[in-house]
């Protein structure tokens, strides 16, 4: 059974990206295969590696990294959504001439075939968020 | 790949977020993809459909305009709730691939899908 994940909505504005997470985590502890996680709208904000909440609250963009050490599955960032809200890797922002890059390790920027491609090839599809 | 079918159903209004144009994108996605796709606009997308939409004025792209591509990409109609239109009073517009569908049918189309994606 192939899982694939749509996430919409950024950490702490929404509850649902952390939902998303502890969704992700439970199907794979109990042995599912997560296949892609794919991050697009405001969702996009959890694969910001600078993304700082206080030392005593959820760190979304850490956890997701935690997960990807530990399971084999994709963490996907929508390229084109991403650029929008300011979310970059090293390659487009020399692309773009921009001072900075925040794209977190594990994270990858790709177009929406790979969101078309999941939906495609999962038994299972879930969105999170709005 | 088998061919999964896909609703991308919409229910945010145009232009007052990001949702309605995004789930436009994933519509053109789907599309140049070869999937098989279909777009429903309920709620307060079908506000998408009212003639003379001069968005320049908000320095957006004009919704309306891309959506009068999307036979060219492969979507021949887009479904359009009629509850949504009649509450808002809006009548079909006739230079867009409107295809206006009841409630029983909304729920077949749901139902028919493998998945739906609502923006």
């Amino acid at each position: 059974m192939k899982i694939s994940v749509l996430v919409l909505s950024a950490p702490f504005d929404s509850q649902s990206s952390y939902t998303a997470l502890k969704y992700c985590e439970a199907a794979l502890q109990s042995g599912k295969t997560i296949h892609r996680v794919f991050f697009y709208q405001s969702g996009v904000h959890n694969g910001s590696a600078i993304s700082t909440p206080p030392k005593d609250e959820v760190n979304l963009h850490q956890r997701w990294r935690a997960l990807k050490e530990t399971y084999d599955l994709e963490l996907i960032v929508c390229i084109a959504a991403a650029a929008r809200r300011g979310v970059v890797d090293e390659s487009e922002a020399k692309r773009h001439g921009l001072a900075a890059h925040n794209l977190g390790e594990h994270f990858e920027l790709s177009g929406l075939g790979q969101l078309i491609e999941a939906q495609a090839l999962s038994d299972r599809f879930i969105t999170f968020g709005s | 790949m088998t061919n999964k079918s896909i609703t991308i159903v919409i229910s945010s209004a145009p232009y007052s977020s990001s949702s309605f144009r995004e789930g436009l994108d994933l519509v053109l996605a789907a599309c140049t993809f070869d999937r098989d796709v279909n777009l429903l606009l309920r709620d307060n997308a079908v506000y998408a459909l009212l003639p003379g939409q001069e968005t320049t004025h908000i320095d957006q792209k004009n919704l309306s305009q891309i959506m009068k591509a999307l036979p060219i990409y492969g979507l021949p109609d887009i479904h359009v709730c009629k509850t949504s239109l009649d509450a808002r009073g809006i009548k079909n517009a006739p230079d867009l691939p409107a295809k206006v569908i009841s409630e029983q049918e909304v729920n077949e189309l749901i139902i028919n899908s493998h998945n739906v994606i609502r923006f």
